[in-house]
């Protein structure tokens, strides 16, 4: 009876818990049950920032009026930035959490708040990336500004073509973007793959002026920053003559694939006989040269690996070579041939090497195929001699 | 000459002061002398070339095992190794892997003349059943050694696999889940189908061919006479056992391992890529010997199907004791030999439309798209 009564008890005390818990614990629920339902999974939430931290009032109050005294209110869009800033910009407040507190300034420096300021109510505040209710950590996959959905949340507005209309801006960003190589790395799951606020930035969204473009490439590609920033290109660029990255790989629709870049060099260099055409014409060439040499023989000791030839020595040559190969991409940006041709010949050098030995393999291995004719000699000749060991007792016995 | 003379009378001897040697000799010398029935023929070999390539499995799986690890991790690396490095692992494996592939074929000639030939009458029914459960047994071999290199078409046919043995009604999930040691093909599935395969299925299959050749021995070779008018073997018509026969399946042998050793040079059994259990490779498909099968189950809903595909297996284990008729010649049992033809028959022409089912062919410059149950279309490519 006793341990009846005691489960009865705890089932009850835990029941009462568990919904504790999964609402918020004030009597705003009562009547905002569609505002309040999102929250049990809201981070603020968990941190006892409630209904009323942000819209005021009386959460202990049980009637509306009572409930309502002082200062409830919808908040404005206008007021959002600051509101959450109230907060978020407070270091003590952020600092046990790792929140950076620049948020609010990087914000108001940004396009969209820039053009709140000015009383645009279009543009994003906040609630419009994160969410007003329900607001999830960044790190949580079905945050809306979680990597993999970042493109998604930016598209809700730059894909919307009257609201961007509006504003005079372009609405196939979010389109283009999503045929970028960029995407197709973050669909395939790698989440340090840029989207949008890689290079716009996120709380300071803002377009990168054309002499900043190469800076933001190159937070990434490093190398290729380097070695464009010893060509003619990028004294262009300096003047303001020439838009670095984007002119050859675009901005949204990042192309990579060599024809593609070769129609953006034709729209400068046209003429057959411009030594800059018969330069990167010839490097694409080595390139490619390069490019299917090493994939001959990735093929190559893949095959021979599988028909049961050893290929250790080869697959850690192959990958050398492959650091060569991989060289090459950077280094086309020096528009420089020599440099390009001497990179490919050291891959092509480190090829030719597999080649040569998986050739002295092979024929190693032909050893195999020639002793076909001994074992055929042996058994041949001992199945003869059992045939005619047969007749000779059939004969016998005839 | 002497010496070895000499060394012979000597453990003659010895072992004559040990064990009933006379005995021992007698009974080697009738099994030696046993007639054989005048129709015994070059077909009549196919047993003894099975019974030398269980043989070769167990000697070249013995020498296989020193360097194979049955886990995930070291599987593809072992077979790599045997195949790349240790001194001819390569032949051995090759031997082995050939090997299974021909002991099935063997097994089906071997069946094919027996069934031809009327052999599973009384009073041999259970030497029959027996050949039948071995075959099964042979097979399953096939099945669980399959899985072992851990290769991609290993790992994804042994998924398919499963996945039949899976949909069997109420014991199927069950069975499933013995199979694989969880819901998937993992570590746990390889030390499974690697104990059976070297504990298990070795001493089943060893067991059952004793069986099997102490009954063939001890009811003799059958005759092309009807049940129950059998003549034993006798006169100058009869053929030695000792040396006629065994000399002409030497000659056999020794064309047969020349044959082999070619296949095994000439044509490698190549490894592939290691198993991946998150890419999912292009129409994989069973081994061949499962091939009819496998096709046979398409053209049936799913239980329909399993339920149908259990006949023809129980048919052929029933056979001595379905066919009623007493005569063993061929152009005597038309109905029979017509049915079993026609099976057989059957049997190739599903194994070819499941080789060439979800495939692409080009026949005489013509793109054909091979369907799911292996209808031919003309491929919308070539159509263009």
């Amino acid at each position: 009876m006793t341990l009846r009564v005691s489960w009865v008890v705890t089932s009850i005390v835990l029941s009462v818990c568990a919904a504790v818990a999964e609402t918020p614990p004030d009597a705003c629920v009562k009547c905002h049950e569609k505002e309040a339902a999102p929250e049990h999974v809201s981070v603020h939430f968990r941190e006892q920032v409630t209904c009323v931290s942000c819209h005021g009032g009386d959460s202990a109050a049980t009637e509306k009026e009572k409930s309502h005294a002082g200062q409830v209110r919808k908040i404005a869009r206008a007021e959002v930035p600051a509101l959450c800033a109230k907060c978020h910009s407070d270091v003590r407040l952020m600092n046990p959490y790792g929140i950076a507190t620049d948020q609010f300034a990087q914000y108001q420096t940004s396009r969209h708040g820039l053009k709140l300021a000015e009383g645009d109510q279009d543009v994003a505040t906040c609630a419009d990336c994160h969410g007003a209710h329900g607001i999830r950590k960044v790190k949580d996959p079905e945050s809306p500004v979680f990597p993999k959905n970042v493109p998604a949340t930016c598209a809700r507005c730059h894909a919307d073509a009257d609201l961007m209309k509006r504003h005079g801006l372009k609405s196939n960003a979010p389109k283009d973007y999503g045929e970028s190589v960029h995407a197709k790395l973050l669909e395939k799951g790698d989440l340090s793959a840029p989207t949008c606020i890689t290079c716009h930035g996120n709380h300071g969204a803002t377009p990168p002026g054309v002499r900043d473009i190469i800076h933001v490439c190159g937070k990434c590609h490093v190398k290729e920053q380097e070695l464009f920033s010893q060509t003619k290109h990028f004294a262009l660029t300096e003047k303001g003559e020439f838009q670095s990255c984007v002119t050859c790989h675009r901005n949204h629709l990042i192309r990579t694939k060599q024809e593609d870049i070769r129609k953006s060099c034709k729209l400068c260099h046209g003429d057959e006989t411009d030594p800059a055409r018969i330069r990167f014409t010839s490097i694409f060439a080595t390139i490619r040269g390069a490019e299917a040499l090493f994939q001959g023989a990735k093929d190559r000791v893949q095959r021979l690996g599988h028909a049961g030839i050893p290929v250790d020595e080869e697959e850690a040559l192959l990958e050398e070579a492959k650091t060569g190969v991989l060289r090459l991409a950077p280094m086309q940006h020096t528009l420089d041939e020599s440099k390009v041709l001497a990179t490919a010949q050291e891959a092509e050098a480190t090829i030719s090497e597999i080649n040569r030995r998986l050739d002295g393999k092979e024929r190693a291995e032909s050893w195999k195929k020639k002793s076909i004719l001994p074992i055929w000699g042996f058994l041949l000749g001992m199945a003869g001699l059992f045939w005619l060991k047969l007749g000779r007792i059939k004969k016998e016995a005839a | 000459m002497s010496v070895t003379r000499n060394l012979v009378t000597f453990v003659r001897r010895w072992l004559g002061e040990r064990l009933p040697m006379d005995d021992i000799e007698h009974f080697v010398a009738k099994q030696a002398g046993k007639p054989l029935p005048p129709h015994v023929s070059w077909f009549h070999t196919f047993g003894s070339l099975s019974l030398f390539l269980l043989g070769n499995q167990i000697v070249t799986g013995i020498l296989l095992m020193v360097y194979y690890r049955p886990t995930p991790e070291r599987a593809y690396e072992s077979v790599h190794f045997i195949s790349t490095k240790a001194a001819f692992g390569w032949f051995i494996r090759g031997l082995h892997a050939w090997g299974s592939t021909l002991m099935i074929i063997m097994l089906l000639l071997h069946v094919a003349r027996t069934f031809l030939m009327a052999a599973y009458k009384k009073p041999r029914e259970l030497t029959w059943v027996i050949g039948v459960l071995l075959f099964g047994a042979v097979v399953t071999f096939g099945f669980t050694g399959y899985l072992l290199p851990w290769t991609q078409v290993s790992y994804w046919g042994t998924t398919i696999g499963t996945e039949v043995a899976g949909s069997v009604p109420l014991v199927g999930p069950f069975a499933k889940r013995l199979l694989l040691g969880g819901d998937a093909v993992s570590g746990e599935t390889l030390s499974r189908f690697y104990v059976v395969h070297v504990i298990v299925l070795p001493w089943v299959v060893v067991f059952l061919t004793a069986v099997h050749i102490v009954l063939m021995r001890t009811q003799g070779l059958a005759t092309m006479d009807p049940v129950g008018k059998e003549v034993i073997p006798e006169g100058k018509s009869v053929i030695p056992f000792w040396p006629h026969h065994v000399l002409k399946e030497m000659v056999v042998f020794s064309v047969f391992l020349a044959i082999m050793a070619t296949m095994v040079i000439l044509l490698p059994q190549e490894l592939g890529a290691k198993a991946d259990p998150l890419v999912t490779p292009a129409a994989i498909k069973p081994e061949w010997y499962i091939l009819p099968g496998y096709q046979f189950l398409k053209y049936f809903p799913k239980m329909l199907g399993l339920a149908v595909s259990t006949i023809p297996p129980l048919l052929v284990l029933l056979l001595p004791f379905l066919d009623r008729n007493p005569e063993r010649r061929a152009r005597k049992r038309p109905v029979c030999i017509t049915v079993g033809v026609m099976a057989m028959a059957a049997t190739v022409l599903l194994g070819i439309a499941g080789h060439f089912s979800e495939r692409s062919v080009r026949i005489f410059g013509r793109a054909y798209q091979f369907d799911h149950f292996g209808i031919p279309h003309r491929s919308p490519e070539a159509a263009r």
